[in-house]
């Protein structure tokens, strides 16, 4: 085919698409050979800032970058990358790049290192003190020196300034080995940075066999401590969710967060999302079970001290429904995930305006017929916004009314 | 002097060529290149193997359990199982390098190698069976009445069990 008779094809294509209003969405840049933009990137994570700044980590071609937006998503800043030197990352599914705001709006950003051997990863970290113009040189937050996995890294900053970074950790499963036994599954690990990211404690290990490749959930617990939340190892293979507090001086304590009962050596990669609740000590928790109690995805409240109180509600059964997201903002828990029908795959919420007691319709907030990255939802004071990419439209940010 | 025309010859090469699945040349690792998954291909594979013996087994890199399932198909095959294994890595194209560096440490002989093209992942997934929630190790045992489903890492004895039917 000639250039002449590809460039007609291409104005009748996209004059006909337009014509019969199916013109196809195309983020501002979605190649990134012109300009890296958030629209090409891989996986971004976005958090807003206390002056309403929207920031997004996402991963290009061995590196992170960071862009921010003043206008709730609608255009971005210039990308900036945060490690010089670049390192290949983990940018697939449940491990991606984190994005966390501190105080002076200090940002805090984490990845995994995908080293070269198989199931291999180191935590990393670098922090911003200039609003995200330059950032400090990575560190390693993981500090057994193993090549193993370090990897699922997840990132809060307590209201205290204090950076809690959390991950799940193979060092054990090295050390049993090396003495001829058998170690199920990894194990999840936390470090504290409490002068502003510049340096972590010591690892604290939490809890021994967790699920080996679903991402952590976490949020926090008062002003001072985290709470995460994962899929574990219970028994032989019962692979339902744990969940604990972590407390900056490295204790912390672990319950079972859920009873559904599936036992099976797999991975589903498939993590949890949790959210506060107006409630202290309660948190909204979003999951997805294929147990013998629970098929699909379901919906709880998850109170440290009673986590088998609440009634596990389903929200979706469907084989094409999965990675629910959980947020709240004001009166309002939004309850987000996807859904592919077979030929597009859509985003899906439902809302409870009573503290996740009961919810509204599930209804439809965006699709693409293209591939698609996992969802995310993210607050601004009273307003509750999804986070979307698909490989068509780039990068996209709705607010939900 | 021959009788065919030069058409002819070219007819017959190209319809060896096209009625054959193609013929890779091993990679350095003795395992043929990874083959593209479409949301056509399982239909390939049920027509070019039927469903005597046929094993499809579902993979992912980053999947502990999925590289047990596989060293256990390997050891059978090893052992003289005679069944058909077909193997699809669900990480997609631009994982390719990985997952064939995985598959190298594995003997595979006569296995079908294929890896989830450019269409979405989920897609593909349904086009398998719309029923599977993506879990994997996935795995499909054939006979000639049903295909049946499994999660997890499929136990030895249930390979066994379905080899002797």
């Amino acid at each position: 085919m000639t250039a002449t008779r590809l460039i007609k094809c291409i104005c009748l294509f996209t004059g006909l698409s337009s014509a019969l209003g199916f013109a196809p969405v195309i983020a501002d840049s979605l190649d990134c050979a012109q300009k890296v933009s958030l629209h090409c990137g891989n996986t971004p994570s976005a958090t807003f800032d206390d002056d309403g700044t929207l920031w997004v980590a996402f991963e290009y071609h061995d590196h992170v970058y960071v862009t921010s937006s003043d206008d709730q998503g609608q255009s971005f800043s210039e990308a900036t990358a945060v490690n010089a030197l670049p390192e290949k990352i983990y940018a697939r599914g449940e491990n991606r790049p984190k994005i966390a705001v501190g105080d002076s709006n200090r940002l805090f950003v984490s990845w995994t290192h995908q080293r070269p051997e198989r199931f291999s990863g180191d935590i990393r970290f670098a922090y911003s003190s200039d609003g995200g113009y330059t950032f400090s040189v990575p560190i390693t937050v993981n500090n057994d020196g193993l090549i193993t996995s370090h990897r699922f890294d997840a990132l809060y900053v307590a209201d205290t300034g204090d950076v809690f970074v959390s991950w799940l950790d193979k060092r054990d499963q090295v050390r049993v080995r090396a003495m001829g036994e058998h170690y199920h599954g990894a194990a999840l690990y936390y470090a504290v940075s409490n002068d502003g990211g510049e340096s972590f404690t010591d690892n604290y290990k939490v809890a021994d066999h967790s699920c080996e490749c679903c991402r952590i959930a976490v949020t926090g617990s008062g002003p001072d401590k985290a709470k995460v939340m994962w899929r574990h190892i219970f028994d032989t293979n019962t692979r339902d969710h744990a969940a604990a507090v972590l407390s900056a001086d490295g204790s912390s304590t672990m319950v079972r967060g859920t009873r559904d009962d599936w036992q099976i050596d797999a991975c589903p990669h498939h993590g949890p999302s949790m959210a506060a609740s107006n409630t202290e000590g309660v948190s909204h928790i979003a999951w997805f079970s294929d147990g013998s109690r629970h098929r699909g995805l379901y919906y709880k409240t998850l109170n440290i001290e009673q986590p088998m109180q609440a009634e596990p509600r389903l929200m979706d059964d469907r084989p094409g429904a999965g990675h629910p997201q959980i947020a709240s903002a004001g009166d309002r828990t939004v309850y987000l995930w996807k859904f592919f029908d077979g030929k597009q795959a859509q985003l899906l919420a439902a809302t409870s305006e009573d503290d996740g007691v009961s919810w509204g319709e599930r209804i439809n907030v965006m699709s693409t017929a293209g591939g698609s990255d996992h969802p995310q939802l993210v607050t601004l004071d009273q307003r509750i916004f999804a986070a979307w990419h698909s490989d068509n439209e780039g990068f996209r940010f709705v607010e939900l009314q | 002097m021959s009788n065919f025309s030069n058409l002819d010859y070219f007819s017959l090469v190209a319809a060896l060529l096209f009625t054959a699945l193609p013929i890779h040349t091993a990679n350095a690792d003795g395992n043929p290149p990874l083959m593209q998954f479409n949301s056509q291909s399982l239909e390939t594979i049920e027509q070019r193997f039927g469903s005597e013996r046929l094993l499809v087994s579902l993979w992912s890199i980053d999947c502990p359990p999925c590289l047990k399932e596989i060293a256990l198909l390997s050891r059978l095959l090893g052992d003289g199982a005679s069944y058909q294994l077909v193997l699809i890595n669900t990480d997609g194209p631009g994982a390719r390098a990985e997952a064939e560096s995985t598959l190298a440490q594995f003997d595979l002989p006569g296995s079908s190698l294929w890896i989830f093209g450019e269409e979405p992942a989920e897609r593909l997934r349904f086009s398998i069976d719309p029923d599977w929630r993506g879990e994997m190790p996935r795995s499909y045992l054939y006979s000639t009445t049903a295909r049946v489903a499994y999660s997890g890492l499929l136990q030895e004895s249930v390979i066994r069990d379905w080899l002797d039917q």
